[in-house]
């Protein structure tokens, strides 16, 4: 019990840092065309990618501050919301990252089969 | 919703000034957003504890604004922590030991004075007089680390813009130590302070039969404050400019040279001007002394600048 107990932060953390660096993918990955951080939250999670407000919303803000993003105020139904899109540096990066990413899993495809020495 | 005001107003308190407007209106946004959803959901207009359901799935304050702050807010960052703490460990035994001995020599003067309270040593004024002590440098050495990260914070060379043929060569001149300016930096502020707001505390203790302090500075030594202010204020920049390159350069060492000039003519001054300190004749013999001495160190500085060497191995040679 104390085992689990013990494991199961640990588990919850290796795997929050495992996700940490594709969030940035899948984000850049649905902003080719604007939307606000809401339903930018919301289409990521009708895929599959349940993404907390409290990591989304600041990783936009960092995304923008790295010229990766763009943002602009609409006024929509009284209230104002922030678009975000992605830039041409951003498309750039995107490329770049998606190829490292289908690399990264072929090879950790191959690491993680069963050993057919076994 | 009033709710929702001050969960964005709380958060905003955590951030720097700069960001917090703009991080309100879109959190508070984001908000509304999430609570007009979660009542659509519910069949049921936004109310208290809706709002409530949504603040606590966003996370408290103070850890939403860690997540918006782009870098790290901290006084003393990792880099110049070690010294920071080494430095505190080193003083803090300083004055423990001061504390001791101040403490023993109020004892020991209560049993001499049979009970009447013994006189507590004049330059730390007793324990009390040690512990304010202790609290005013630690605050001074905080300020001048915390002036140093600020210093160094945007300044870091790293990643692959590092080459190794940068690395400062043995005993070279240019090197400069950034511990060893934040001490000077420390010292700076401590000698400034201490001729500003203390002036009847410069002087020298005699220990002959009992302990007695003797200040040094005549009120007429008032007069001469503009121009060491002045003097302090360029050497504190100037050490915060040597601090932010890294190593001295040839526009350094001119303003280094520039500075001592301009210490040596106040030193002039002083020397030659109205009497401003008592034992009149033993301190001018001191000053004199001094100003030889940096005459001397600024003559040899001046010729090495002009006649030197490169100020590194793979620099050109001065012309």
């Amino acid at each position: 019990m104390v085992e689990n107990a013990t494991q199961l932060p640990l588990s919850e953390n290796l795997s929050l840092e495992l996700r940490r660096g594709a969030l940035v993918l899948a984000v850049l990955s649905q902003l080719h065309q604007e939307q606000y951080g809401y339903s930018l939250k919301k289409s990521l999670a009708d895929k599959g990618l349940e993404i907390d407000e409290g990591t989304l919303y600041p990783l936009l803000r960092r995304l923008e501050s790295q010229k990766l993003l763009r943002s602009r105020w609409q006024l929509e139904d009284s209230r104002p919301r922030r678009y975000y899109v992605i830039s041409p540096l951003g498309e750039q990066v995107e490329r770049e990252l998606a190829a490292q990413w289908k690399s990264l899993v072929r090879v950790l495809d191959s690491l993680l089969a069963p050993s057919k020495e076994n | 919703m009033d709710l929702i005001d001050r969960y964005v107003h709380e958060v905003g308190e955590h951030l720097p000034y700069r960001l917090r407007a703009d991080v309100e209106a879109e959190l508070r946004s984001l908000l509304m957003d999430a609570l007009e959803e979660r009542a659509g959901a519910a069949a049921r207009p936004p109310d208290a504890e809706l709002a409530a359901a949504v603040l606590r799935e966003f996370g408290a304050p103070r850890e939403v604004a860690q997540r918006y702050a782009p870098e790290a807010q901290y006084l003393i960052g990792p880099r110049l922590f070690p010294a920071y703490k080494r430095i505190l460990l080193i003083l803090a035994s300083i004055f423990a030991a001061f504390l001791f001995a101040s403490g023993i020599v109020s004892i020991l003067g209560t049993i001499q004075h049979h009970g009447q309270g013994a006189a507590p040593l004049p330059i730390f004024g007793g324990p009390l007089g040690v512990l304010y002590s202790a609290t005013l440098n630690f605050a001074l050495i905080t300020l001048a680390f915390a002036i140093a990260e600020r210093v160094m914070l945007h300044h870091e060379v790293k990643g692959k813009d590092w080459e190794p043929r940068s690395l400062p060569v043995l005993h070279d001149p240019d090197r400069i130590s950034p511990i060893g300016r934040v001490k000077e930096v420390y010292l700076l502020l401590i000698v400034a302070i201490w001729f500003n707001f203390y002036p009847q505390w410069v002087g020298f203790v005699v220990i002959y039969h009992g302990v007695t302090f003797h200040p040094v500075l005549r009120p007429e030594f008032a007069m001469y404050l503009p121009w060491l202010d002045a003097f302090w204020i360029l050497d504190f920049a100037y050490k915060l400019w040597v601090l932010r390159l890294g190593r001295k350069t040839r526009e350094t060492r001119w303003a280094s040279f520039g500075l001592d000039l301009f210490g040596v003519i106040i030193l002039c001054l002083m020397i030659s001007g109205p009497v401003v300190f008592r034992f009149d004749a033993v301190t001018k013999q001191a000053l004199t002394l001094f100003l030889l001495f940096r005459l001397f160190t600024c003559g040899l500085d001046l010729y090495r600048f002009l006649t030197h060497k490169p100020l590194a191995p793979w620099s050109e040679p001065q012309s």
